[in-house]
């Protein structure tokens, strides 16, 4: 069962598309108590002293990862890592879990998702660390039940840690697809002027409801604004029509029916043409052609515009 | 008690329905809400076809560009309005239509077909005439 608290945030995250949680939510979550920060700390004092042999023995382990060759190709970089890995096992250790802790360790999610580590690469080596500090570099005299207690919260502290660099790294890559959905939105409507009253949108690609939405406004915004009397629409580049394409299209040329403008579809392949008579989708009175060339013909001749060769 | 009556009336007149007389041509301007009552637009269409039959214009426009909110009875109301006009010899045509109200329209699946339609008061006049 979730607590009141924890099933507030989990509203909330859903609502907001990142919420990240507070301090005391996480703690609450991963039931870590005062007392065990206290364990972490006792177990810090005596594993901090043999950092050396865990730094020694992990970059024996990691030499033979892919990542290794990948991300340590220079040997000041590999210092500057161990370094700062000392130093992230040092904090660990001192346990002091506050805003500015937290902040760190979604910070290290957000570098790993930067510069591409994946995140079984970096379970794999979480998973080392704890086996080597927990297990492999024990041999002090602490009592079997004291040191399962240590364990057992050293656990709690770094699924913390693990929950923290997975937020931080989800967080970040869902980011950067809502930066690229709304790039990929902004593209996808390139409405040019190709004459006086006459409007051109090349449509590529998949026709999905939002797109749709996104076509109709912007083609009649871009109506409004320049008054054309002409709309062609090129779906020569839409890989699929099925009812619902072809509903949207149709939908789209009402609209712009309704500014006073005539729309035509150009780009009508014969398999388009086919599939949509075999649906038995009825385009009632929408304009189509099936080039370009003809929908532009059909346009200077709807608003009385005549180009012709000069004579030579 | 009667001071806030009559500014409500007033307010309500102020929404009312203005007809504009140019040439040959009856414009309908619309109000921001249409909003209208059943019994309004009965009057509205009455009074518009008894305007037609008396004299005899080549075409009427319904300018909505002041309006920013319609439903689909209100939209179905002036839709026979229009359709009406027509059978009695006018050109009629709808101008100004904002782009989200037509958005609207276009989502209700509202009937759109077989009605003309305009930018603007100019460009339906221009059509009309030439």
């Amino acid at each position: 069962m979730m607590n009141s608290a924890a099933a507030t945030a989990f509203q909330t995250s859903l609502e907001s598309n990142y919420h990240l949680a507070s301090l005391e939510e996480l703690l609450t979550q991963h039931q870590i108590t005062t007392q065990d920060l206290e364990l972490v700390r006792q177990y810090g004092e005596y594993i901090t002293p043999k950092f050396p042999f865990y730094v020694d023995r992990f970059y024996s382990w990691m030499e033979n990862m892919p990542e290794f060759k990948i991300f340590f190709k220079d040997q000041k970089k590999l210092l500057r890592v161990q370094g700062s890995q000392n130093r992230f096992w040092e904090i660990f250790f001192e346990a002091e879990v506050n805003d500015h802790y937290l902040e760190m360790r979604r910070k290290l999610g957000e570098v790993h998702a930067q510069i591409g580590l994946s995140l079984p690469a970096y379970f794999a080596a979480l998973s080392v660390s704890q086996d080597i500090l927990l297990y492999e570099l024990y041999d002090g005299d602490l009592t079997e039940s004291q040191r399962m207690a240590c364990i057992q919260a050293c656990n709690k502290l770094i699924q913390l840690d693990a929950s923290l660099v997975v937020e931080a790294y989800a967080k970040l890559s869902n980011e950067r697809l809502s930066e690229q959905a709304k790039a990929m939105m902004e593209m996808s409507t390139p409405v040019t002027s190709l004459w006086d009253n006459i409007l051109m949108l090349p449509v590529v690609g998949i026709i999905d409801s939002k797109r749709a939405q996104n076509m109709m406004s912007s083609v009649l915004h871009k109506i409004a604004e320049t008054r054309a009397k002409v709309f062609i629409i090129d779906i020569g580049g839409v890989s699929v029509v099925d009812t619902a394409v072809a509903n949207h299209l149709i939908k789209i040329t009402q609209a712009a029916r309704l500014m006073g403008c005539v729309c035509l579809l150009s780009g009508v392949s014969p398999a388009i043409a086919q599939t949509t008579i075999e649906l038995g989708i009825d385009v009632g009175n929408v304009l189509t052609r099936a080039t370009m060339r003809d929908a532009l013909e059909e346009a200077f001749r709807l608003i009385n515009v005549v180009v012709s060769k000069k004579d030579a | 008690m009667r001071t806030v009556q009559s500014s409500a009336q007033k307010l309500n007149e102020s929404l009312r329905l203005v007809f504009t007389e140019i040439q040959d041509t009856l414009i309908l301007t619309f109000p921001p809400s249409c909003g209208f009552l059943s019994q309004e637009l009965e009057d509205i269409k009455s009074s518009t076809l008894q305007r037609c039959a008396q004299k005899q214009y080549n075409s009427v426009i319904f300018d909505l560009s002041a309006v920013e909110l319609i439903d689909l009875s209100e939209w179905e109301a002036l839709r026979k309005l229009n359709q009406s006009i027509k059978l009695m010899g006018p050109d009629s045509w709808f101008v100004g239509l904002r782009t989200d109200l037509i958005i609207t329209l276009i989502s209700l699946d509202a009937k759109t077909q077989d009605l003309n339609y305009a930018l603007g008061v100019e460009e339906a006049l221009t059509e009309s005439l030439g």
